[in-house]
């Protein structure tokens, strides 16, 4: 029994150090299905939490002797899981449902298969989603996200545990090799999305070469832009794509040359066309190609053909102009040029969000002492 | 190779049928699925699941279960090529054929026993199916590397190291899969099915990075024509430079990922020049001090540019160093010889005879051969001698023709007389 414990604890070690990549957000530890499969072969939950534990401590010694270190979090999130994971296995018990051949509960199955597809991703959905607003939305971006992996681990836990009965402790290594499999795969396709992400942000200083827009513009509008879009409870999903059309959004303007600017309307036709030749952009560059026409028409009203994503890249772009000739960069004054344009050019619900985005980063403060005193 | 397959498996196919018809049915089935499911991890090179069940099938069934579980890839492969479909799905028969037959050799002279779960999972059972598993590799790798080496002009031996790189870890996984599939065969057959998943899962991140591997280059190829578009004259450069650039590394026996890497350095070499104004760019003539003072920071803006991709490192110092010349005397750091890497001599070079064999706003394009004399002539100082001996090479086997744009097509040549 003190073998196979500590070979569940060196499994869980190996699929701490080698978790499956994501993207965006947190990596997908494999030991969850370590820790799970310890679940499922009926452990006392005292031992599943010392898998789960002790497979984060020995990564971390691991890590610790290449010089670099593991995050904490993982090991609350291991021991949380953990704990979910021992208490849906003996949930899953009581429930009479029949057996599989090898004996093993199908309830106890199904809980396992329900703690990593569903409640594990709500830990990072907390996390992630910054208002309480946002959490549902969140949560769905979380699981959505992170599907493909975790069929892949309670898929492979559930394994382990059926194996377990021929295998012995044999199956607990062997639990990890499908896993390392699909790590490749996945590992990949991050890669090239990682990169990807890196390139439209570099992208975003091409236009700053030309000298007609300012040094940093296209990443400060990016940050600011996704913080506006979180705080208006944007899906995630268009947060990313208003994060690229931010980045991108001057990209027209290197069709000018050097210190001749064009008009704004001109740039943001010009860097649509080029988007829309990158051939996986098209979505961004719809965003691109409207973020200069107004929300609002004469007569007419709201300008549906303008998506709330335009409109934040449209008011964050002319704050960060603004706020940049501002001296002590007081945001007040540049939002209130903002404010004065708001029956047509800049939608009302987007400088709200962007004041209370712009006041919780303490970019208000100094005109608010001024207007004290 | 083809008709040595085929020999051995019109030996075992009918003796594999008579043990267990359905066994063989049903491998025949898994392995010729697996050849159809399967993923590329280069553009010429695929992971599939091939190995994994006929190695289970070895465990299972023993040697003739194994050749025989070969049978049905040849049809996957007939279908997926139109062109010489019989001679590939027989070469690919016949190679994985006579790898599970060795494979099997080993196993049995490692005293390894088909069938007998309780050896097959005790620690030299285990070693016995990794021989058998790297003898199955290593036969199959060779074969597909060998092909592929002709093809690309690599070394053999390279194009086996990047293969590994990048399949390596399937391979050791391939073992720990077939004795979990041996094992749940026994056990519990509908368990086969949750062994399935994580490989359907790698299978879909590898189709995905495939994908998103082409939507990458197709942006960065639409951010680099967007740059060339305000400049006519040298439209279509950076993507002549990047294919000379990646056939000259192939000419050099260069690795697939330093192809790949030379591709994105020279595709994306003049990037800096965003920073430059037109005028100067176009000015026909000497440039003035000030002029030329401007041209040369194109180098280091387009590296700070791309500076923080971390996949294009490499290519990022292509972009940086390749106005440098081996004597020292090149832009913008000095650099000497051997501080100046072999991809950027690549680039370097194919930069300067595309420049050359282009028409410009101020000159006709050079003949191909004056170009490549240029070359010689400045080789050693500028250019690196074995880099403008590939590209001469390279230059007359795709027969490499000057570009004009639209308005010095004709009149060039009528006015000098070379033409007809």
């Amino acid at each position: 029994m003190t073998t196979e414990l500590a070979l569940f604890v060196v499994a869980a070690a190996i699929g701490e150090l080698l978790p499956f990549p994501k993207p965006r957000g947190r990596d997908l530890s494999i030991s969850v299905a370590v820790v799970a499969a310890s679940a499922l072969l009926g452990h006392a939950v005292v031992e599943v939490l010392a898998v789960a534990a002790g497979g984060w401590a020995v990564a971390a010694v691991l890590r610790a002797a290449q010089g670099r270190s593991l995050p904490l979090t993982n090991l609350w999130v291991a021991t949380l899981g953990a704990l979910a994971l021992a208490g849906a296995v003996a949930v899953g018990r009581s429930i009479p449902l029949p057996e599989l051949r090898s004996g093993m509960s199908v309830g106890a199955l199904a809980g396992v298969w329900a703690v990593i597809l569903l409640a594990l991703p709500a830990y990072e959905a907390v996390s992630r989603a910054g208002s309480p607003a946002r959490l549902a939305s969140s949560y769905r971006t979380v699981v959505r996200q992170s599907a493909g992996g975790a069929v892949a681990l309670a898929s492979s836990a559930s394994l382990g545990a059926i194996a377990h009965g021929v295998l012995g402790m044999w199956s607990v290594p062997l639990v990890l090799f499908p896993l390392l499999a699909a790590r490749v795969g996945l590992a990949r396709y991050t890669q090239v999305r990682v990169t990807y992400d890196q390139t439209v942000r570099a992208m975003s200083r091409l236009p700053e070469e030309l000298g007609t827009v300012r040094r940093g513009h296209g990443v400060r509008v990016g940050d600011l832009a996704v913080a506006v879009a979180r705080e208006l409870g944007l899906a995630d999903a268009e947060v990313t794509e208003i994060e690229r059309a931010a980045h991108l959004h001057e990209l027209g303007q290197i069709r000018a040359d050097l210190g001749q600017p064009l008009a704004d309307r001109t740039v943001a036709l010009a860097g649509a066309s080029i988007l829309r030749e990158a051939g996986s952009l098209d979505d961004v560059a719809a965003l691109v190609e409207r973020h200069r026409d107004p929300y609002r028409l004469a007569g007419v009203g709201d300008n549906a053909a303008v998506s709330m994503g335009a409109r934040i890249v449209r008011s964050v772009c002319e704050f960060d102009r603004a706020a940049v000739d501002v001296p002590d960069g007081d945001g007040w004054q540049a939002i209130e040029a903002l404010h004065q344009r708001s029956a047509y050019e800049h939608d009302p619900r987007v400088l709200r969000a962007l004041t209370a985005v712009l006041h919780r980063q303490d970019r208000l403060g100094v005109a608010e002492v001024r207007s004290h005193a | 190779m083809g008709a040595a397959g085929v020999g051995l498996l019109a030996l075992t196919v009918p003796a594999a049928v008579t043990d267990s018809p359905v066994r063989t049915v049903v491998f025949v089935a898994a392995v010729t699925l697996a050849e159809a499911a399967s993923a590329r991890v280069r553009h010429d090179v695929s992971a599939s699941l091939d190995n994994v069940f006929i190695l289970t099938a070895l465990l299972v069934g023993g040697p003739e279960l194994a050749v025989a579980s070969t049978a049905g890839l040849g049809l996957v492969v007939a279908i997926r090529n139109r062109q010489r479909w019989l001679v590939r799905a027989l070469v690919n028969t016949g190679q994985f054929a006579i790898s599970a037959y060795v494979g099997a050799v080993v196993f049995t002279a490692a005293g390894g026993v088909p069938g007998d779960l309780d050896s097959i999972i005790s620690p030299e059972g285990l070693g016995q199916t990794l021989a058998a598993a790297l003898a199955l590799t290593l036969v199959n790798y060779l074969a597909v590397a060998a092909a592929i080496a002709l093809d690309r002009h690599e070394r053999v031996a390279d194009t086996l190291t990047s293969m590994l790189a990048r399949t390596a870890m399937l391979q050791v996984v391939y073992v720990g899969l077939s004795v979990v599939a041996a094992a749940l065969i026994e056990i519990d057959p509908v368990a086969l099915a949750l062994l399935l998943v994580p490989l359907l899962v790698a299978r879909h991140g590898l189709l995905g990075f495939q994908e998103q591997a082409e939507a990458y280059e197709r942006m960065v190829r639409a951010f680099v024509k967007a740059i060339e578009v305000k400049d006519g004259y040298t439209r279509g450069h950076a993507e002549r430079v990047a294919k000379l650039s990646e056939l000259v590394a192939a000419e050099l026996g260069r690795p697939y990922d330093e192809q790949v890497m030379a591709r994105y350095g020279a595709l994306l070499h003049d990037v800096g020049k965003i920073g430059v104004p037109l005028c100067v760019i176009n000015k026909p003539g000497p440039l003035d001090d000030d002029e030329f003072a401007h041209i040369k920071t194109h180098p280091r803006v387009g590296a700070e540019l791309l500076r923080d991709i971390e996949f294009l490192t490499e290519a990022v110092e292509i972009v940086r160093a390749h106005h440098e010349r081996l004597d020292g005397a090149g832009y913008p750091n000095g650099l000497s010889a051997s501080q100046i890497g072999l991809l950027t001599r690549i680039v370097t070079a194919v930069d300067a005879f595309d420049a050359m064999t282009s028409s410009r706003s101020y000159r006709r394009a050079m003949p191909v051969r004056a170009a490549l004399d240029e070359l010689y002539r400045c080789a050693g100082g500028q250019f690196d001698p074995t880099v403008v001996a590939a590209l001469d090479r390279v230059v007359a086997e795709v027969g490499w023709t000057p570009t004009f744009t639209p308005e010095h097509r004709e009149a060039p040549l009528a006015a000098s007389g070379v033409g007809s």
